[in-house]
């Protein structure tokens, strides 16, 4: 691929999310490719240094692009992380699918104080934004993760990993404080 | 995860010095992660001849270009040829939903204080609130379609939403992503506006004109 | 009587629209006795004048009854304006006797300040689309003699050299500025370029003898329409990125918002590029957004940690003044402590006009995510029959970042 079609592709991707292409099309210079666990097709997307992530922005204190409920959304992406990345010794993608009850279960752990359906609201909307940035890959009653998540580190890594630690298990309610209490 | 090289950034800075390279990578990060533009003072590649040349070049190889917001701040953009290319084969991935109301903001926020004399520099920036009212009240985007896009429009910096303290609708404004329009592409939203809601007025007759100049001389 | 002498035209010039349009026509009706008004304030007297003769009715005015009923305005001023009017017989004596005290007023003279009022506001393009649409229907009219037609064709032809002179003048070699400021009204529109080509052809195809009236004012619209791109075309360059948008009248760009459909208006931002919402998170970001949800739980006691910003509220970056009221607001509620509950608040508040209010700054607080407070509500409510504010439901706004054991 010329520098030209490189250039286009990386236009077409900051442009248009992550883009999901049969198996066998030629990757762009410089951008990753996300094997689909059908192994049918790949997501290209930007794959930058670490000197020139978003991470930097911070050093410098500039804000980066946030969302609305930024922390409302980023506990909807926990939860998902938590019942989507079947084995934290290995890399989060591609995970495996995982039903929306048991994120809500996990949810309602992180939004104590919410009902069920304050609390079914907030999960529809936070897939929604985090699905327009391919962070979550959502399909009717499931969900599972988005390409986005291999931009993570090997730093940030350990630190979610130690985050799906705290976060209780879908399969097992812990206790009955995280129950719903309504 | 994050281990493999990226061989156009290798390619484009292998002859900077590793301070160089440093001060070039970070400066395409806060370029292109940036809510807002950058204060030059934040961009030391930008002082620097041959770390700014490959600056440009890393953005360029990248499908972006520097744009300068006014004298002290930066930030980045599409190139345009790039643009050029992706639009003329269809491109466009925000839906004509999403495009219709951010042309709606831009008219309440832009082009109607703009006629009315009230906004001053020549930017695609307002302080003058476009009302969810003011997008939905013709009907012509169904209101649960409309609020989507605006949200959607808002998380991708296209808008902006202002709360009103007294109580009042609030509204939307131009976000801070339309700093990232290159010259030619603000003039080309100036241009297409008008195109668009004045088709038979001279000054679109004008725009037609100088688009066949352009055009032409381009050919030659 | 009203003389230059006495109010020099450059003493007039910020009301130069209505002016312009005055003193072009008063040039026509004035030339008798010299005498012309040259400040548009002169035409608000006038206009009261006659007003206050419509109300009186047909016993008339005497000038003294005139000057109490023009109060507003100065009693020489509105006699003199009595007099320019009296020299033109727009006013006139009901009875003519030696000592005839009353007057009574013209109606042409008003019309012709309707008339002129309305000039001012369209730049007179509306009454020639009025001459082009008579002199169209005259055509076709039986009555309408050779001699009529050629003169209807001279004063259309008249009327676009005149229209188009100034503008070429300006767009050739007048400053941006000047053409920018008179742009709108001499830009005109298709509407009569198309109205006057119509008149053009049929009046060719009707009156084949009229052949050099008629090329004369093809010639002449042709002109126009030139002028008018030239014109165009020069603003077009000197706009900059959005300062063209300033050209079309505001009513054009609200006609478009309510008439065009989804995809007209889509088309304005055809080859344009924008960026897709790409937020980025780092881990530490949802790792306290967890830690943040998993300790609000009520019931578990987790050890307090230490507060990670210790900076106070002004380390806050970038926000703006809204953000900042809200943050004084959340401040003052919690009065240098980490948590406090809502009833507390309202309690303090005393009234219920304060307690709305506490409730409505506590809704906004809790509603920006990017402030670092916290408003949660539980389920219980406190009813209290005799209190001002009579329920209460269990609800605390907490300092972020601050683990609270409850």
């Amino acid at each position: 691929m010329n520098e030209r079609d490189t250039a286009v592709w990386w236009a077409k991707v900051r442009s248009g999310g992550p883009q999901r292409e049969p198996a066998g099309s030629r990757s762009p210079d410089g951008m990753r490719r996300l094997v689909e666990s059908d192994a049918q097709s790949v997501w290209l997307l930007a794959h930058l240094p670490t000197g020139a992530g978003p991470h930097v922005l911070a050093e410098y204190g500039q804000e980066p692009m946030t969302l609305s409920d930024l922390s409302g959304t980023l506990r909807v992406l926990a939860a998902c992380l938590r019942c989507c990345w079947a084995d934290p010794a290995a890399d989060p993608w591609p995970g495996r699918l995982a039903g929306l009850e048991q994120v809500d279960t996990v949810l309602a752990a992180l939004t104590p104080g919410r009902d069920r359906i304050s609390r079914r609201r907030l999960l529809t909307a936070g897939l929604r934004r985090l699905e327009t940035s391919r962070w979550v890959l959502p399909t009717p009653g499931h969900v599972r993760l988005g390409p986005r998540v291999s931009a993570w580190t090997a730093m940030d890594l350990s630190t979610l990993r130690e985050m799906w630690r705290m976060l209780p298990s879908s399969d097992h309610p812990t206790s009955d404080h995280l129950q719903e209490q309504a | 995860m994050n281990s493999e090289r990226n061989v156009v950034f290798d390619t484009v800075l292998a002859p900077l010095t590793d301070r160089q390279r440093e001060n070039v990578e970070a400066a395409y990060a806060l370029l292109e992660h940036s809510r807002e533009p950058v204060h030059r003072q934040e961009l030391p590649a930008l002082q620097d001849p041959t770390s700014r040349e490959r600056l440009e070049q890393l953005l360029r190889r990248t499908g972006r270009t520097l744009v300068a917001v006014d004298d002290v701040r930066f930030t980045s953009g599409y190139d345009d040829t790039v643009t050029a290319e992706l639009t003329a084969d269809g491109w466009q991935p925000l839906t004509p939903v999403e495009r219709a109301v951010l042309v709606l903001v831009l008219v309440y926020s832009v082009a109607i204080p703009r006629s009315e004399e009230q906004l001053g520099a020549d930017a695609w920036t307002s302080g003058f609130v476009t009302t969810e009212t003011d997008v939905l009240k013709d009907g012509k985007v169904p209101a649960g379609v409309g609020k989507a896009a605006l949200s959607r429009l808002v998380s991708c910096g296209l808008l902006a939403r202002r709360r009103d303290r007294a109580g009042g609708e609030g509204g939307y404004v131009p976000g801070p992503q339309l700093l990232r329009l290159t010259p030619a592409a603000r003039s080309r939203l100036q241009d297409q506006l008008i195109l668009a809601a004045a088709p038979s007025h001279p000054l679109a007759a004008a725009i037609r004109e100088r688009r066949n100049r352009t055009s032409r001389e381009n050919i030659r | 009587m009203t003389g230059p002498d006495e109010l020099p035209f450059e003493a007039a010039v910020a009301d130069s629209t209505v002016l312009a349009i005055y003193r072009q026509v008063h040039s026509v009706l004035a030339r008798t006795s010299g005498s012309m008004i040259d400040d548009s304030g002169s035409v608000d007297i006038d206009e009261a004048i006659l007003n206050a003769f419509a109300l009186a009715g047909p016993a008339g005015l005497t000038i003294e009854q005139v000057c109490a009923a023009c109060q507003t305005f100065a009693d020489s001023v509105v006699r003199r304006r009595f007099e320019v009017l009296r020299s033109y017989r727009a006013v006139s004596k009901v009875n003519e006797r030696p000592n005839e005290m009353y007057y009574q007023a013209a109606f042409a003279p008003y019309v012709m300040l309707l008339f002129l009022r309305r000039l001012s506001h369209t730049g007179g393009l509306s009454e020639l689309h009025q001459l082009l649409s008579v002199a169209r229907l005259a055509i076709d009219d039986e009555t309408t003699t050779l001699e009529q037609g050629r003169d209807h064709l001279v004063q259309m032809t008249t009327v676009f050299r005149l229209l188009a002179n100034p503008i070429m003048q300006l767009a050739k070699s007048g400053t941006v500025e000047s053409l920018r400021e008179q742009a709108e009204p001499l830009l005109g529109n298709q509407e009569l370029l198309d109205q006057a080509t119509a008149y053009h052809n049929r009046a060719a195809d009707i009156w084949p003898q009229l052949l050099p009236e008629c090329t004369d004012l093809r010639l002449a619209v042709a002109g126009y329409r030139d002028a008018v791109a030239a014109a165009a075309g020069r603003l077009i360059d000197k706009a900059g990125r959005t300062r063209a948008l300033g050209l079309l009248p505001a009513e054009r760009w609200r006609t478009f918002a309510r008439e065009a459909d989804i995809d007209e208006l889509a088309a304005a931002v055809d080859g344009l590029l924008f960026d897709a919402p790409d937020p980025f998170f780092t881990a530490q970001d949802l790792l306290t957004a967890v830690e943040e949800g998993l300790h609000t739980d009520v019931g578990r006691t987790p050890p307090p940690r230490p507060r990670i910003d210790d900076g106070g509220p002004g380390d806050l970056p970038n926000i703006d003044g809204d953000l900042r009221l809200l943050v004084d607001r959340a401040e003052e509620f919690l009065a240098g402590g980490d948590k406090v509950t809502v009833a507390a608040l309202l309690a303090a508040a005393g009234d219920w006009p304060s307690g709305r209010r506490v409730l409505s700054d506590l809704t906004a607080i809790g509603l920006r995510p990017e402030l670092p407070y916290e408003l949660t509500w539980g389920d219980g409510l406190r009813v209290d029959a005799g209190a001002e504010v009579t329920w209460v439901s269990d609800g605390w706004l907490r300092r972020q970042n601050v683990t609270v054991a409850s």
